[in-house]
């Protein structure tokens, strides 16, 4: 059943449609061909035929046009496969209309001088003679006739009313006539006689005849009767002059003998025949022309109306075709045509369907491949970026092909923005990439298979160590190798080893060495004391003066040893909310006077933010500091010390920027390298503890502490604390 | 070639020629009870190309008709009953005339030249019989008369036909003149 559906859907019911009008055009015009012989046809059909033929010129001319301008339109507007209907339609119309005009050309020319060689000068010639030979002859008879008729007439003068009749009868049988009638004034029948009685009434000559006649001059006429035959009518009036009203008058009527008769009249006739042929040969071929004219429009009409539909039709599956292309070149492989055909273009388009098909499958199973893939990669960038461990991968030709946030936190540059770049091609926005390739950049180039090394780079607040370990993969899926190479800052790391291990000296140092001081000094007063009580003189003053050096030498190591204390166990932070501001005014009063190496010059911001900050702390830390940096610039006639402070906001938030700067020498290099490691200083007096124990003190603050040597001379401190969540605090002032 | 074409559009653009017939006056009279004879008085003349083709021998039918009917508003007026007379005219070559023949009665009249052809024509074509039944017509309704004359198209030979039915040549439709019945 479904194939009998489908068979139905598919049959070609426009071309069928098409064929139908076709046959009934064909039809019609035959009709119409023959009713333009037959006069009784001809009444009744042409003029419908010609309607008919007319509504469907007009119907197919208006299809045509609209077909043809949208054609047009969608030929101008790019409709795919609207070209190569038009170049059909008109390659049909071409084949259409060339043998349809080269067969109207001949058949007109045909016609024309097929018509006109009908028709011949010598035979109307000769026709015309004939009917003239015709007329002679007839014309001999009428004159003879009428020569007769006279006489009798002239006989008939005296002769009584009451003898005519037999005088006629005697007469008309002597001539043969059909009827003789003898009038007399006023039209008056005298007599009358008459072959057939019964057939023939008397009739007097007609009044036109009268009108006609001259005294003394017969009328003659010949006649055509009704039944073919001829007959001569002569009338003829007496020999005296008198008006003819007022004569008698002889009408007789002779019939002209059947052989004469029929030869004259088919004479005749066919010269009326031929002169109608040749007076209506124009007419002829214009009915002709007509007809072959409409035949040739309709035919071309509909043959351009079928190529319009034929093209449409083969077009179509061509037409499909380039939109499922286009559809496929966009992208859109789900594109499937409808298969409506089984010849070549069926064929094609059956190809197509599959070819999609195939291509949709690939395209799936790509999509799926890449899905993978980048869930790999998204997982492998996922695992690479929470790495505390900086990674980077460099290709075969040391060119940069893959780094993490750690490592381009580590080295302090966006190495993501340096992709696909040779380490030579970093400039000096990146030093630690630079000195970090320097370093590394042996084993690179003789690719070790595998190798590790502790890399020191120099940052401007000190060196970082980094523990850097690299693996080289000559084929992991391309051709030129990868080096793989994975590091890590360790400097904080070693840094908290070593304060660890400082804290430990200083914790054993404070329990060896202070237990043992109190009875050293305790001893030393009490040999004061007694030995004191004992002694004069130049022993009781050694005495004195050792002890006393004693006492001083034990405070002194206990000082060291609550240094030490202090920097190994840190006292509980008691954070509240600080105006810095206000915390660095109180402290650089107490440098505010006589008797300082230096004047202290506060430059401090508008407004900063405020800080959860051990207050005691703090003030420690700027004891330290001020201390510090007026040691610096003791002797100097200039000396100062600026304490300055600022807002800061950046990527690691917002933050209270404190600088202690002075004007003094500068700190050497090599010192400025370790410049907060415990035990280090420069002075012959000092602990060494100062500064480790004021980054001790930032870091307990979650901050960060700097030093570098000022271009314009003298060192600076740089410590930038984080600021709590609150409102600024603090107005600004230059406060000497 | 151009020039047919031009001719056969010529033929089709071109006003028609028409038969100048008029019909001067129309009355009738009563011949029995059931016969009612018409008389038309009529002008006639041909135009050229039918005086050119009634020459070349072309036979020319002429029909005179009447017709006796009623008004019924706007439905149309109903004919009562109707006649009509045919008179054909052709040039006898043989005689050199013309001959006008009554195609009833079948009687023939020849006239030497076409203007006597025309009036015989005219008397011809001017006497039409209409026959009725009086107790048909109804007391107090208004009967109208109506005639015209007109060239009888199908009597043409072929080719005319096609001027006559294409063109509306030889004026073949002459209006109806309108009396009422007395």
């Amino acid at each position: 059943m479904a194939s009998v559906v489908f068979a139905v859907r598919r049959f070609p019911w426009g071309l069928l449609g098409m064929a139908a009008l076709f046959l009934l055009l064909l039809a019609s015009l035959a009709v119409m061909g023959d009713a333009a012989q037959n006069s009784d046809r001809f009444e009744q059909m042409f003029l419908w035929l010609l309607a008919f033929h007319g509504l469907v010129l007009v119907v197919l001319g208006t299809l045509i046009i609209y077909q043809l301008s949208r054609l047009v339109v969608q030929n101008r507007d790019g409709v795919p496969g609207s070209r190569l209907t038009l170049r059909l339609v008109l390659g049909f119309m071409l084949v259409a209309v060339l043998p349809a005009t080269v067969v109207y050309y001949f058949s007109f020319k045909f016609l024309n001088e097929g018509v006109d060689s009908w028709f011949d000068v010598r035979v109307d010639g000769a026709l015309e003679d004939a009917l003239e030979l015709s007329r002679s002859s007839l014309d001999l008879r009428v004159r003879q006739l009428s020569r007769e008729t006279q006489q009798i007439m002239r006989q008939l003068e005296d002769v009584s009313e009451a003898l005519v009749p037999l005088a006629l009868n005697d007469v008309r049988a002597q001539l043969d006539a059909q009827e003789l009638t003898l009038v007399g004034a006023n039209n008056r029948i005298i007599a009358s006689s008459t072959d057939s009685p019964i057939r023939r009434l008397p009739s007097p000559p007609g009044a036109d005849i009268l009108l006609r006649m001259s005294p003394g001059q017969p009328f003659t006429r010949l006649e055509p009767q009704p039944d073919g035959s001829l007959v001569i009518r002569v009338v003829a009036t007496g020999g005296d002059r008198r008006p003819v009203a007022d004569s008698r008058i002889l009408q007789g009527v002779y019939p002209v003998d059947p052989r004469m008769s029929a030869l004259a009249v088919r004479v005749q006739d066919a010269f009326v025949d031929y002169r109608e042929f040749a007076y209506l040969r124009g007419p002829i071929k214009q009915g002709f022309i007509f007809t072959m004219s409409l035949a040739l429009a309709i035919s071309l009409m509909a043959a351009l109306w079928a190529g319009l539909l034929v093209a449409r039709r083969l077009v179509r599956p061509v037409t499909d075709l380039a939109e499922g292309t286009r559809l496929v070149a966009s992208g859109d492989y789900s594109t499937r045509l409808a298969v409506s055909r089984d010849d070549e273009l069926g064929f094609l388009v059956r190809s197509f369907n599959a070819m999609t098909r195939t291509l949709s499958a690939a395209r799936q199973e790509a999509e799926r491949s890449r899905r993978l893939l980048d869930a790999e990669r998204a997982y492998l960038e996922s695992v690479l970026q929470h790495l505390r461990s900086g990674v980077l991968a460099l290709d075969g030709s040391l060119r940069l092909r893959t780094a993490n946030d750690a490592a381009c936190q580590i080295l302090g540059c966006d190495l993501r923005a340096g992709h696909n770049r040779f380490p030579s091609e970093f400039d000096e926005d990146c030093p630690l990439v630079v000195q970090f390739f320097d370093a590394i950049g042996d084993a690179l180039t003789q690719r070790e298979k595998e190798w590790s090394r502790e890399v020191v780079v120099f940052t401007r607040t000190g060196r970082k160590v980094l523990m850097t370990r690299a693996v080289w993969l000559p084929n992991p899926g391309n051709n030129r190798g990868l080096h793989a190479i994975v590091f890590d800052d360790m400097t904080e790391f070693l840094r908290a080893q070593r304060d660890a291990a400082w804290g430990e000296v200083a914790r054993r140092l404070a329990h060896e060495i202070k237990n043992p001081l109190t009875p050293i000094q305790l001893s030393a007063e009490r040999l004061s004391r007694r030995l004191g009580k004992t002694l004069e003189g130049a022993d009781r003053e050694m005495l004195d003066r050792a002890t006393q050096t004693i006492v001083q030498q034990v405070e002194a190591m206990k000082t060291l040893v609550n240094a030490f204390r202090d920097y190994a166990q840190a006292p509980r932070l008691a954070l509240v909310p600080l105006d810095l501001n206000g915390l660095l005014r109180d402290v650089c009063e107490l440098y505010d006077g006589e008797g300082q190496p230096a004047r202290v010059v506060l430059d401090l911001a508008a407004r900063v933010p405020t800080i959860r900050a051990d207050a005691g702390r703090l003030r420690q830390l700027m004891h330290n500091l001020i201390k510090n940096a007026l040691e610096a610039v003791q002797g100097r006639p200039d000396g100062e010390v600026r304490v300055s402070t600022r807002s800061l906001e950046d990527d690691q938030g917002r933050r209270v920027e404190l600088r202690v700067a002075d004007n003094g020498p500068g700190i050497r290099q090599d010192f400025l390298e370790r410049i907060f490691e415990p035990y280090t200083t420069d002075k012959p007096r000092g602990t060494g503890l100062g500064l480790a124990v004021a980054q001790k003190i930032v870091e307990e603050h979650g901050g960060i502490i700097e030093c570098h040597n000022q271009p314009a001379g003298g060192a600076v401190f740089v410590i930038r604390i984080p600021a709590s969540h609150g409102a600024e605090t603090g107005v600004g002032e230059e406060h000497a | 070639m151009r020039i047919w074409l031009c001719g056969l559009l010529a033929l089709l653009l071109l006003p028609s020629a028409t038969m100048a017939a008029e019909i001067r006056h129309a009355d009738h009279i009563w011949q029995d009870e059931n016969h009612l004879l018409v008389r038309l008085y009529l002008d006639m003349s041909l135009p050229d190309v039918l005086v050119e083709a009634l020459a070349n021998g072309v036979v020319v039918n002429f029909r005179s008709e009447v017709r006796l009917g009623y008004a019924r508003g706007i439905l149309g007026e109903r004919t009562l009953t109707a006649a009509d007379k045919g008179v054909r005219l052709e040039y006898y070559a043989l005689s050199r005339h013309y001959v006008v023949t009554d195609l009833e009665l079948e009687r023939m009249d020849l006239a030497p030249t076409l203007g006597d052809a025309l009036e015989m024509l005219a008397r011809r074509l001017g006497r039409v019989v209409l026959e009725m039944d009086p107790d048909a017509l109804r007391p107090g309704l208004e009967y109208t008369l109506a005639t015209r004359v007109q060239l009888d198209h199908s009597a043409l030979p072929l080719p005319l036909q096609w001027d006559a039915r294409l063109r509306g040549a030889y004026g073949t439709q002459l209006g109806w003149h309108r009396w009422s019945l007395q």
